[in-house]
């Protein structure tokens, strides 16, 4: 709720602010377009003083434009292990990935992995010491950071513990924006043309709309002022403005005053120019760091990463830092930023951006700490988006709101997610294919048709069986006896199998492999004698 | 079939308001109604939901009707008599239509201070809350609960046979061999090996440690357990194990339960009645079956039309409730829900509904029930005096929503 006296009802869902810019995003994109990413035999280990835990042994999966894959699983199974291995975040020591293929568009996000450690194992215990290069996993990490956040975005599980107490929202996600789009944002700050002659028209326009107390009308208005000045900013501040102002006196008052505000003298100007040069060198080198990972053998140059860095360094140290002069020069580029996160929090369905972006985490509920982490994550338009458990603190009346809104930046971007969860009911609801875990390794994979129709690995079976069904409520619940192995020493052959109803002799000697069961729809287990897959 | 057994737990108008304290010299400067008038009755056998969004008091209603906390008013009957319990449903009747916020201060008429003093002498001879030393610790063997967290819930210094021990002991059960007879005893009740008794908590896992929970619990041969979300923190396989157990449990000794839970779809798999809280209050209680079936609160729609259900080809209307919830600080004004309700009308946010029998054993705090309602004293009294039998179920009352949510 807005805390001013509103002249106007409050307005139940903001318009996407996509109607803003100038090119809108395709309206519907293609549903399982080409492969965006393509994990192949990822193996991800933990080398720890009791042994070496095998928290993903083979994991092999694709993901394509546009399309919701569902992971699921117990606990422990190893599917946080592997969003966090993509995005090579493996907490490293005590983790490794040590073998496989992360393919983001061509690029291998995994390139120079073998070079990066050794392992030697220790003989008489079940330890294993690694010896890593830091200055190749240095490099690794710098080179993650073209693709991380920006290409390949992340939802965490719990918001409440993912967003920084002491910063305010509108901080932490300008920071985000200004990494991901902060040329865009300085460009519309230093082309801007607040001349009060020029946006006179629009704004007598706009105390018109708000005397007629029509929202839509309102927010029209509000766009039409930040068009005559250039600037968008302009348009979600003139809004509201707008929205607040009781008296029209206040209100034009208030609005010339944004508008004079958009005016930067020439220092403050000259420090902006500087920060988007900084920009460029970034993109530069980030656009080194993804041409190296795809292995274009004309484009590699350490040389011109070194360039750039001492570049920027030497722009860091410039007269601006000087203590005080920084930060005031810096601040319309945070006021810009701050009008840029309220426009994205729009995006996300949020009702009183303003006041939320200047709050602090602790002010607000856990689904709107979501959004806040779902506005974070989508603000760079990526291209995948990995969801790690995004639903599973909150309640399911928010849940809906959060699956809504998830599906609804999906269709509107195009973004690939890779939804993880231990909520099968979810998966029914929104995933379009979906990969059974257990134990490090995917034991099922299939449309969410076929997996909820016909499943076909015991431990598939089993999930499902033990779900208490709304619509069958009689049902005596069954339930997979045990639990998930300790993955220190994995059962031998099927890890399945000391809990399976179906247990082989077989079972214990030998890992099943992939089996191909139908168009789209493969599994593990030697209960089915399709063709095989891979290797 | 439940309600011909015997009452256990009867909780009647309890409320919890926790104080906030704050200016200049910390005094009282408002209350979070954290639990705001909560009435139900447990039967023997028989296991009741409480269902609600996280915030809402059900966690703190588990604690009122085990004084584990003390309540801000209230009386919780432990085992009440026929007798006492139509008294009391006399007395409160007479009381309702004064107890509202607007008769605050004012005085009462003669036939309600008389109730009054009447109620004050029965809750001094029966309620929980009225009940100090050996009288309240001997109750305290038979309510028992299981909580939430079975990672914080247990202490990881003690060993699993000193923490099923550990009731035993301070009620002085026993001998010390008998003891460790019922300690093993308990485990292999909840399918744990009698050599678990000799490792620490941390040596288990989510599943496990929850057994060792609810073995806690049955140590006394407890009448009635709370079950505080006991399966939130668990996989669904494990959810499962643990479910199942307590099923078992329940045939098996005719225990009662309070199933406290926000996941409506293991609500329906446990028990046979149903309550719905909202912010604080009840706005539906109805058995199981007519719940699910036909929920009558728009807040109950909403919540069972956002339930995913595991099926890719059922796809139906959801409801998908706007904004947050309100702070129990400060409730809405008028009906709590009216703010996100998607059949809000202009009453709701003036005058709060009471809790009706709309349907035999249903009873919703809805406006939308009855059309002809006439005001919160008179349907209020009127209720209390319809048979349980009730006249006939009012079909065409159904709102608009019924027929989104249903599936």
């Amino acid at each position: 709720m807005p805390t001013g006296p509103a002249a106007v009802p409050t307005e139940p869902k903001p318009p996407l602010p996509a109607a803003l810019s100038e090119t809108a995003p395709p309206s519907a994109a293609p549903i399982a377009g080409e492969v965006v990413l393509d994990v192949q035999d990822l193996r991800t280990y933990f080398f720890t003083y009791a042994g070496v835990v095998k928290a993903l042994d083979g994991v092999t999966f694709q993901l394509r434009r546009g399309e919701t894959l569902g992971m699921v699983g117990e606990t422990g199974c190893g599917k946080s292990v592997t969003a966090f291995s993509v995005v090579r975040l493996i907490p490293d020591p005590p983790g490794r990935i040590v073998k496989g293929r992360v393919l983001f568009r061509g690029a291998d996000l995994l390139r120079g992995l073998a070079a990066e450690a050794s392992f030697h194992p220790l003989k008489g215990t079940p330890r294993v010491k690694v010896s890593r290069r830091f200055r190749l996993i240095r490099h690794a990490n710098e080179r993650m950071e073209a693709i991380r956040g920006r290409r390949i975005a992340m939802i965490f599980q719990e918001p409440t513990q993912a967003l920084n107490p002491v910063f305010s929202v509108a901080n932490q996600v300008g920071e985000i924006v200004y990494l991901h789009r902060g040329t865009e944002v300085l460009d519309e700050m230093l082309t801007a043309t607040p001349n009060a002659r020029d946006v006179a028209p629009a704004v007598a326009a706009l105390m018109t709309a708000v005397a007629g107390k029509r929202l839509d009308e309102i927010r029209r208005a509000a766009i039409e002022v930040g068009r005559a000045a250039h600037s968008s900013r302009l348009a979600t501040e003139a809004f509201y403005i707008a929205r607040a102002a009781n008296r029209p006196p206040v209100l034009h008052r208030d609005l010339l005053a944004a508008i004079a505000h958009l005016r930067i003298s020439p220092f403050r100007r000259q420090y902006l120019v500087y920060r988007r040069r900084l920009l460029e060198l970034r993109e530069q080198t980030n656009r080194i760091h993804i041409a190296e990972l795809s292995g274009d053998p004309g484009k590699t140059g350490g040389k011109s990463v070194v360039r750039a860095r001492m570049l920027s360094e030497r722009l860091r140290h410039f007269y601006f830092g000087v203590w005080g002069v920084r930060r005031w020069v810096h601040k319309p580029l945070d006021e810009a930023l701050f009008w840029r996160v309220v426009r994205i929090l729009e995006g996300v369905h949020i009702a009183n951006p303003v006041q939320v972006a200047r709050g602090f985490p602790h002010e607000l509920s856990g689904g709107m700490l979501q959004r806040v982490m779902i506005a974070m994550a989508l603000s760079a338009e990526p291209d995948v988006l990995l969801a790690d458990e995004p639903t599973t603190a909150l309640d399911v009346t928010i849940q809906a709101q959060i699956l809504e809104l998830i599906g609804d930046l999906r269709r509107r971007i195009g973004t690939a997610i890779l939804l993880i969860t231990h909520d099968l009911a979810v998966l029914a609801e929104v995933a379009d294919r979906v990969c059974v875990m257990y134990a490090g390794q995917i034991v099922e994979h299939g449309t969410t048709r076929e997996i909820y129709r016909q499943p076909l690995h015991p431990y598939t079976q089993g999930l499902l069986a033990s779900v208490p069904r709304m619509d069958h409520p009689e049902k005596e619940l069954s339930s997979i006896p045990g639990s998930v192995p300790d993955l220190l020493v994995p059962p031998n052959g099927c890890r399945f199998h000391p809990r399976c109803p179906y247990a082989m002799p077989i079972c214990r000697e030998r890992r099943p492999p992939m089996t191909q069961e139908g168009p789209d729809h493969t599994v593990a287990c030697y209960l089915y004698k399709g063709p095989r897959v891979g290797g | 079939m439940a309600s011909s057994a015997p009452v256990v737990i009867s909780a009647r108008n309890v409320r919890k308001y926790f104080p906030i304290r704050g200016g200049l010299l910390s005094t009282h400067v408002g209350d979070v109604r954290a639990v705001d008038g909560v009435s139900f009755d447990v039967h023997e056998g028989e296991t009741v939901g409480l269902v609600g969004e996280s915030g809402f008091g059900k966690t703190t209603v588990g604690r009122l009707v085990l004084r584990l906390i003390e309540p801000t008013a209230g009386h919780t009957f432990y085992r009440p008599s026929p007798a006492v319990t139509s008294r009391l449903d006399a007395l409160y009747g007479t009381l309702n239509p004064y107890s509202s916020s607007q008769n605050n201060g004012g005085t009462l008429p003669p036939v309600a201070e008389a109730a009054l003093r009447e109620l004050d002498e029965i809750a001094n001879q029966y309620s929980l809350y009225r009940k100090h030393g050996r009288a309240m610790r001997d109750l305290r063997g038979k309510l028992q609960i299981v909580f939430q967290d079975p990672f914080g819930s247990l202490s990881p210094r003690m060993l699993v046979r000193d923490i099923i021990a550990e009731p035993l002991e301070i009620h002085h059960a026993g001998t010390r061999a008998e003891r460790r007879r019922r300690v093993s005893e308990l485990l292999g009740q909840v399918g744990l090996n009698p050599e678990h008794e000799w490792r620490f908590p941390h040596e288990f896992s989510g599943g496990q440690r929850q057994r060792i929970g609810i073995a806690r619990a049955l140590a006394l041969r407890p009448e009635f357990i709370v079950l505080d979300e006991p399966t939130s923190a668990l996989d669904v396989s494990v959810q499962a194990q643990i479910l199942n157990i307590l099923r078992h449990l329940q045939n098996e000794q005719r225990l009662s339960y309070l199933f406290i839970s926000h996941h409506l779809s293991v609500v329906r798999a446990m028990s046979q009645r149903v309550v719905v809280m909202y912010l604080g209050k009840i706005v539906e209680r109805s058995p199981t079956d007519a719940l699910f079936s036909t929920p009558l609160h728009p807040y109950t729609q909403a919540l069972l039309s956002a339930i995913p259900i595991p099926d890719p080809d059922l796809k139906r209307e959801r409801i998908v409730l706007q904004g947050d919830v309100p702070s129990p600080a400060a409730p809405p004004p008028g009906c709590r829900f009216h703010t996100r309700c998607p059949a809000v009308m202009p009453v709701c946010s003036k005058v709060e509904p009471p809790l009706i029998e709309v349907r035999p054993e249903h009873f919703v705090a809805c406006h939308l029930y009855p059309a002809e309602w006439t005001g919160p004293a008179a349907t209020r009294a009127a209720s209390l005096s319809i048979p349980a039998a009730g006249p006939e179920p009012p079909l065409s009352l159904s709102p608009p929503l019924a027929s989104a949510a249903g599936h």
